[in-house]
């Protein structure tokens, strides 16, 4: 529909490892530019939005650093990686108001910098008294629960889900801003130490610095732009659980099965008109499990269809075609890069094979803390890259 | 309901790990696990069980649910083995076991298996001890029957 926002401008901050530079800074960086990208000044923006933020007012400092007054859209919500998905669903929303043209959603992080920190019981929740004293402090032994119970239920293998780690590894072998970009095998993960069984060291992402942003501008402002061709045709949030897996309602399938098919109904799409997927991958098993819940493939049948490079250059379903959270960066909250790409990859910006040929439709889907929230944004190219 | 109490094991000399910090209503809970009951919420309205305890019944929304004892028996549902610990407690007890349990008579709860990671496997059945680590509290373990 014409009446769609469009993603105007894409940009990152230096990413991997930035000693000198605070979170705000490289959310700041990254905001600017994606507004250069669009062809856009900083006094154009009246949307702001921020998550992951190491404040506790993000969208008032974001505003205040970059200048811009009276924004009428603002929104920090936090819901961990999704986060910017979301953002993208509730600018849209405003803009369907018609007060809201230009909105900056942005992400900044020194997490391998600042070191994981210490650990505490969190005593204001009463949750936290039971799943972290019984010693599950990391997400990785969250997901690892859910990854032995989809094992147990279907049969999936400890070699299926490495073959994602290699698909995505390949495509990161093409992008020079990757961090990891040697050639990786099925037997290399299987081989690379154990951190919370079943899930070893290269069924996890990374851990990086780095910050991303994008403007997302209404059909009307879209109008004035050159290069403005990436729309918002549906999207759609959800949200399960904290951060104990006890507590998940279904531990073998996430938000994902309500948000893929009302994101895909609102843009009118079939997940067969998907030339290309950014889908969250903090670790193996959450592509695994996000794949079945948006309908991919049968539940419990994700471990069969990633085999083969599915995910890869020369796959069916070219997914994380940067290189993923587990291969090209991973400031801590993902989503961020996860449309970025989507809309690099609609606009045809690469050469040879690390572009998806005809790339019409994508699809960037975030989760968020521990397989607890959900968000599906499905996007379309309009006209000619 | 339980046959007696759940075994209490006094764990307060070598236990360096976090301890319970009640909030409110946990309290009451916590303080019960150290007489060796572990305690589920069900609600007097509509039945609901929960855990961890809150203080609306997630069902209807009742305020204040009733608690009723758990015999501690249970089952597998899913568990891992934690190769590293952000905390130096854990980091001590490598390779542990966590795992979800299922009550055969309650909700699920995370835990810590101290056992060989051998021994688990989703279905095993295991049964409850509660290691007292400080002087108004005990943690929920398991153990292979």
């Amino acid at each position: 529909m014409s009446t769609d926002p469009i993603i105007a401008g894409v940009g990152e901050s230096e990413l991997g490892k930035t000693p000198d530079r605070t979170w705000i800074d490289n959310a700041a960086v990254a905001s600017v530019r994606a507004l250069n990208d669009a062809g856009l000044d900083l006094d154009a923006v009246d949307g702001v939005a921020v998550a992951g933020a190491n404040d506790d007012l993000p969208t008032l400092l974001l505003g205040e650093y970059l200048g811009i007054d009276h924004p009428q859209y603002m929104d920090g919500t936090e819901i961990g990686g999704s986060a910017f998905e979301r953002f993208v669903e509730t600018a849209a929303r405003s803009m369907e108001s018609g007060n809201v043209d230009v909105v900056v959603i942005a992400y900044g992080s020194t997490q391998r910098t600042a070191g994981e920190g210490t650990p505490e019981i969190e005593s204001s929740h009463p949750v936290d008294q039971f799943a972290e004293l019984a010693g599950t402090f990391t997400p990785v032994s969250q997901y690892a629960l859910a990854t032995q119970r989809h094992m147990h239920e279907h049969g999936t293998t400890e070699a299926q889900l490495a073959e994602i780690a290699v698909s995505t590894r390949e495509w990161a072998s093409m992008n020079p801003k990757a961090a990891r970009r040697d050639p990786l095998t099925v037997d290399d993960v299987l081989s690379s130490p154990p951190v919370s069984a079943p899930l070893k060291q290269l069924d996890c992402c990374l851990v990086s610095d780095g910050g991303g942003a994008l403007v997302l501008v209404s059909p009307e402002k879209a109008a004035e732009l050159d290069s403005t061709n990436v729309a918002i045709s549906g999207a759609a949030s959800t949200q399960t659980h904290r951060k104990d897996m006890s507590q998940m309602p279904d531990l073998t399938s996430t938000g994902a099965t309500e948000t893929g098919p009302r994101a895909f109904e609102q843009a009118g799409i079939d997940v067969d008109d998907v030339d290309v997927a950014e889908i969250y991958d903090s670790f193996t098993y959450t592509v695994l499990t996000t794949l079945e819940d948006l309908g991919f493939c049968d539940q419990g049948a994700g471990g069969e269809f990633v085999e083969g490079g599915t995910l890869g250059p020369d796959g069916s379903l070219p997914t994380n075609t940067h290189g993923g959270g587990l291969s090209y960066c991973h400031p801590g909250h993902f989503g961020i890069f996860l449309l970025i790409e989507a809309v690099r990859q609609l606009r045809g910006e690469y050469d040879g094979k690390r572009q998806v040929p005809d790339a019409t439709t994508a699809v960037a889907h975030g989760t968020g803390g521990v397989l607890s929230s959900s968000s599906t944004v499905v996007l379309e190219r309009r006209g000619q890259p | 309901m339980t046959d007696g109490p759940i075994p209490v094991v006094d764990k307060c000399e070598e236990w360096d790990g976090p301890v319970p910090e009640p909030t409110g209503l946990t309290a009451e809970f916590w303080s019960e696990t150290a007489n060796g009951r572990f305690l589920v919420q069900q609600c007097p309205n509509c039945d609901h069980q929960q855990f961890y305890p809150r203080i609306v019944c997630t069902n209807c929304g009742r305020e204040e649910p009733d608690w009723t004892d758990t015999s501690g028996d249970g089952e597998i549902y899913s568990f891992t083995i934690c190769y590293t610990a952000r905390e130096e407690a854990f980091q001590k007890l490598t390779p542990y076991v966590v795992a979800i349990v299922e009550l055969e008579d309650g909700p699920q709860l995370t835990a810590l298996v101290p056992a060989d990671p051998d021994e688990i496997t989703i279905g095993t059945p295991v049964e409850m001890r509660l290691w007292q680590v400080d002087d108004d509290a005990a943690l929920p373990v398991f153990y292979p029957v």
